[in-house]
């Protein structure tokens, strides 16, 4: 997987930092939907405030710095990205077994956790063919889907008209859910 | 890039401006493009496959977070939490995480004090509801327990959040296992130390709680020796609904875990046996058991040794371990971890007494299994097994709790009791039985079953066979299943004869009481009689309980059998007895005392019923007892009983006391107020206050006629009572009319209902209406017709049987038989000369008469006599009846006219015209002769 989104401006030519940096993010942001999710009655998250409140923190801190505020959306779509691959791992491995066995799986919620983890990781194995199909369309999904960017803010961003934007997701949707079944 | 590369580069190009074009086409126009442009059908399937996907939902359409929080409802970060306030605690710092939770050390810091606890916030993970609503259940549970080696729980609610959370006891210590071989334990050591362990279980299982999750890592030593019992989190509340239909998720620690936990079996306080017995075995041997073992404990010694679980150890490492354990821990061990759980010890009580056994050196009753184990198996786990509804179940815990209590027989307690308490747990244990609701059995197929195990359990000694029968019999009857409850009583009672139980002793006495109560209540009055009468110097010379409820049971029957004096007797025995068992001020005499008073008011003796009744209502107030529907009946008794002895200064305020309170505590009309209100507008008539009556006597009438209806004998009653009312506003054609239907609805339902009493009195009043209207042949009728009934019920000597002698000279004066009528006026003043009660209003009523037949007789002084004798009594007694006042003044005045003494006449008549009677209210002849004059 890339960890420099193509035709954004680099942070820097050294692969570390930028590792770093997506590392830094990842954190940041696993942290604050943690926070977020222990506040909330059943983990109510609205993806743009949290990207939002991301955007807040890490702005403020030196240590993190992006040349470009599309940089940064772009870090924390792969952040988001990578939450959600982490998750559904966790539940097909805690599945398998471990500590506890379960031995009865009752529950609508254990088939939907399942189902639904077994979905976000095609998902992301979808998105990588995208990348290769169409990369743009596969960022516009990253900043729209993940980032929560909309398709107008996203337009603007990228410097393309918003007719082309709107495309790029549908085509992009269309292909995933393809993938997906 | 490489030509296959660009050769996927363009298929996706091409893939991508077709899918564009496309896409704002409608389906005809695509079919064409599609036609004209592609010519791999692959391409073309691909397309239509993702115009398809366009038009459908599909994963994406659902945000990443919302499928992120399904994956994972809400993993809490520990990190987030720490330097939290939660409640009065700060959390510190994680001490470890489960499935379900994670545990953080909490502190408060006050100002010459420090306080560590453990913090458990539920892990808000995959099982979020089901184990949300196992912790909280873990906090009920905790909630309930109180023991110094279970971790207490402090504090416990829900944060800001939702998220659930327990304070608790912080225990700094290790699992037991650690903490033996830390210490190298002897085997006798880490017997007592386990001991421990099971008597904290056994305080879990005593409030029908099992905990399902017993291992080493639950149980914590801390550095001085104390033993901590954690975890109740996949606790089961036994007696809680089964809400989960098909059983909760097998959450368990599959090393420890008890075979039908694995199974999917029914949970019991057995399967926390097997877990302690699975930590015994770790304990003593180093090594956990593999499933139930069949081969001794002992024999595995040699490949204990060889291998050593990380946290245990074995207690010594030569040969002389096997010894150790060869025998009764070998036993133990076995009977702990045997496959079926009704071969195991019942309860960790029991478990904990066989150890105790073993360490004092007594045989323990763990046996091999071939012998112990029962041909018949009462537990049957699906359709028609038995299981029992807790609540009952504790009241038989309860119950034989009292019988253990009172067991007097030295020798054989020990053995009694813990028979019967093991018989009581193996009970108790099928109450674990995850039985569906609809498959519960009734409280009587409990009972039946209990006593089918009573009788066939052969481990029991008779003298429990006979205790238990008995126990089930009280509870039965106590259930109001009298058949059942006879069954039971007699089977114990047999029993208790063959063993020749001693006829002096509490329970034996106690037995014959339930009896008699129970002949009693099911209308076997003359053979409760009897067989109270039989044991009356029991009765006496006990100082008990049951010597109290027998003699109040046979003062009910002896009232009942018509022998007033003897219940009287009986009850005023009882009453001191009362005293002096319960203590004087305590509730049960109080009780007591009303009853035996309301007993004694029913066989008409006042005096002694207000020696009782007046105490025990003062008492009542005193000790604040709830002013309910008992007391209200009570002062109602007294305020009767006060009438009758003439003291009638508290009557009223007893009456109005009494009918407050009764509108207080009924809710809606209710009958007995309906009975307060006529008695009151009883007393009411006799002082002359019609008005009140009337009022009081209207709404009574309103509510026996819509609660009872008209043909009920209370309503009839209060019919009788407005009978009177107007017999003595002399409006004798209304009364007729009320006294008729009176009479008619009583003798209809008196003998059913038990009021032949009072249709005696009803004839009675009748007459005298009849004869106030001159109808002298009916009245007649009334009369003869309870000629033989009123001295009969009432007794010779009466205030009934004067009033009717009374009536029979009134009725004699019509007749023109003066002679007869002066004999029965005698004969009636002789009857109230004998009582000890004042009888007034008889007395008086029978003077006039003697009045009367005197001046029919010509002797008119000895009639004057009377008469100032009549005036003499109404005005000490009765200031306030005018009307009955100004009828004996017209009497008077009559009279000195006849005799000649006009002036004392004119005097007479003065005096009445001053208290004001409206004519309406007197007789015809009254106020002839109080207004001579026509004027």
């Amino acid at each position: 997987m890339r960890t420099t989104p193509a035709d954004l401006p680099a942070v820097d030519p050294g692969g570390q930092n930028s590792d770093a940096l997506f590392e830094a993010v990842y954190a940041r942001l696993k942290a604050i939907a943690g926070k977020q999710l222990a506040g909330r009655e059943h983990g109510s998250l609205n993806t743009t405030a949290l990207v939002h409140e991301l955007y807040m923190r890490v702005s403020s801190n030196r240590e993190l710095v992006f040349s470009h505020p599309a940089q940064f959306f772009a870090y924390a779509a792969r952040a988001m990205r990578h939450l959600l691959s982490d998750r559904a791992r966790d539940r097909l491995r805690l599945k398998a077994g471990g500590d506890w066995q379960r031995v009865t799986f009752t529950g609508a919620d254990a088939v939907v956790a399942i189902e639904s983890a077994e979905q976000a990781l095609g998902l992301e194995t979808a998105l990588q063919q995208l990348e290769s199909a169409d990369e743009r369309a596969a960022r516009v999904v990253e900043l729209h889907y993940f980032a929560g960017l909309t398709l107008e803010q996203i337009a603007q961003m990228l410097e393309l008209t918003r007719r082309t934007i709107d495309r790029d997701w549908r085509f992009a949707r269309a292909f995933l859910h393809d993938q997906l079944r | 890039m490489t030509r296959e590369e660009e050769s996927t580069r363009d298929t996706n190009n091409r893939l991508r401006e077709a899918f564009d074009a496309l896409i704002d086409m409608d389906a005809l126009e695509r079919e064409a493009w599609l036609a004209a442009n592609i010519k791999s059908p692959e391409q073309r399937e691909t397309l239509l496959r993702l115009l398809a996907e366009d038009d459908a939902r599909g994963f994406l359409d659902t945000s990443i977070v919302a499928h992120a929080t399904r994956i994972d409802p809400g993993e809490l970060k520990p990190d987030g939490l720490i330097g939290r306030q939660i409640g009065m605690f700060r959390i510190v710092r994680l001490l470890g995480q489960g499935g379900m939770a994670s545990v953080f050390l909490g502190e408060r810091t006050g100002r010459d004090f420090e306080q560590k606890v453990a913090v458990k916030i539920l892990r808000r993970g995959l099982y979020s509801e089901l184990e949300q609503r196992l912790f909280l259940r873990e906090r009920r549970v905790l909630a309930g327990l109180s023991h110094p080696n279970i971790a207490r729980m402090i504090d416990g609610g829900v944060t800001d959040a939702g998220i659930p959370y327990l304070v608790m006891e912080f225990v700094d210590g290790v699992p037991i296992t650690r903490f033996a071989t830390m210490h190298a334990l002897s085997v006798r050591q880490r017997a007592e130390l386990f001991l421990t362990v099971c008597r904290a279980v056994e305080a879990a299982h005593r409030n029908l709680i099992v905990h399902r999750d017993i291992k080493p890592s639950n149980v914590l030593v801390s550095g001085d020796g104390v033993v901590k019992l954690l975890d109740f989190g996949i606790a089961k509340l036994i007696q809680e609904d089964n809400t989960d239909a098909t059983g909760t998720v097998g959450v368990f620690t599959p090393n420890y875990a008890a075979p039908e936990q694995v199974s999917g079996g029914t949970i019991t306080t057995a399967t926390d046996v097997y877990g302690l017995g699975v930590m015994l075995h770790e304990l003593l041997l180093g090594i956990r058991p593999e499933g139930a073992p069949t081969r001794r404990p002992s024999s595995r010694v040699v490949e204990a040794l060889r291998t050593t679980q990380p946290d245990a150890k074995a207690p010594m490492r030569s040969m002389q371990l096997r010894t150790a354990l060869r025998g009764d821990l070998d036993n133990i061990l076995l009977k702990a971890l045997a496959e079926e759980p009704e071969l195991r010890y019942p309860s960790a009580g029991a478990f904990a007494d066989d150890i105790e056994r073993y360490l004092k050196r007594r045989p323990v009753l763990a046996h091999p299994p071939s012998r112990w184990y029962r041909a018949t198996k009462f537990v049957q786990r699906h359709r028609g097994g038995v299981a029992l509804s807790a609540v009952f179940l504790l009241a038989l815990i309860a119950a034989f709790g009292m019988t253990l209590w009172q067991a007097k027989v030295a020798r054989n307690e020990a053995e009694r009791a813990d028979a019967t308490r093991d018989f009581m747990v193996d009970l108790f244990q099928t109450a674990s039985a995850d039985l569906p609701r609809d498959e519960r059995p009734t409280p009587q197929q409990l009972v039946e079953e209990a006593a089918k195990r009573a009788r066939d359990d052969p481990d029991l000694v008779p003298e429990v066979r006979a205790s238990l029968l008995f126990t089930l019999g009280k509870v039965t009857l106590a259930n109001g299943d009298y058949k059942q409850a006879e069954l039971l009583l007699n089977d114990a009672i047999d029993r208790y004869r063959a063993l020749g139980e001693s006829q002096s002793s509490t329970e034996w006495l106690d037995l014959l009481v339930q009896k008699g109560n129970l002949l009693h209540r099911t209308d076997r009055n003359t053979e409760a009689d009897k067989l109270m009468t039989d044991v009356l110097p029991q009765l006496l010379a006990q100082e008990s309980e049951p010597a109290v409820s027998g003699l109040m049971l046979l003062g009910a029957t002896r009232a009942y059998s018509g022998h007033a004096d003897e219940a009287v007797t009986i009850a005023q025995q009882a009453a001191r007895k009362a005293e002096r068992v319960f203590g004087a001020d305590s509730v049960n005499a109080v009780e007591t005392l009303t009853y035996l008073g309301q007993l004694c008011a029913q066989v008409h003796r006042y005096r002694e019923s207000i020696a009782l009744l007046e105490p025990a209502v003062a008492r009542w107030r005193q000790l604040r007892l709830p002013q309910d529907e008992e007391f209200a009946r009570t002062l109602l008794h007294l305020a009767s009983a006060k009438e009758h002895v003439g003291d009638s200064a508290s009557v009223e305020a007893l009456y109005r006391e009494a009918i407050a309170l009764m509108r207080r505590v009924f809710d809606k009309p209710h009958d007995r107020l309906a009975t307060a209100l006529g008695g009151y507008a009883r007393f009411l008539t006799g002082r002359d206050r019609f008005d009140e009556a009337q009022s009081a006597l209207d709404e009574a009438l309103a509510i026996d006629r819509k609660v009872l209806g008209e043909q009920h004998v209370r309503t009839a009653l209060l019919l009788d009572a407005m009978a009177m009312l107007d017999h003595a506003r002399h409006d004798d054609v209304a009364a007729e009319h009320s006294a008729d239907e009176a009479t008619h609805v009583l003798s209809t339902h008196a003998k059913e209902a038990g009021f032949e009493e009072e249709l005696a009195l009803a004839r009675l009043h009748l007459a005298d209406v009849l004869m106030a209207l001159n109808r002298f042949d009916a009245a007649s009728a009334q009369l003869d017709s309870i000629a033989t009934d009123m001295p009969r019920r009432f007794g010779n000597v009466s205030a009934e049987n004067a009033d009717f002698i009374r009536a029979n000279g009134r009725l004699a004066l019509a007749r023109h038989d003066a002679a007869a009528s002066l004999v029965f006026a005698q004969r009636g003043t002789a009857i109230i000369a004998q009582m000890d009660l004042p009888a007034t209003e008889t007395k008086i009523a029978l003077l006039r008469v003697h009045a009367e037949a005197s001046t029919a007789l010509g002797n008119t002084d000895a009639a004057l006599s009377d008469v100032a004798q009549a005036l003499d009594a109404l005005r000490s007694t009765n200031a306030e009846a005018h009307v009955q006042r100004t009828s004996l003044l017209a009497l008077e005045a009559r009279l000195e006219s006849a005799a000649g003494h006009p002036a004392a006449a004119s005097a007479a008549i003065a005096e009445a015209q001053s208290l004001g009677v409206p004519a309406a209210l007197l007789s015809h002849d009254d106020a002839v002769a109080l207004n001579p004059n026509g004027i």
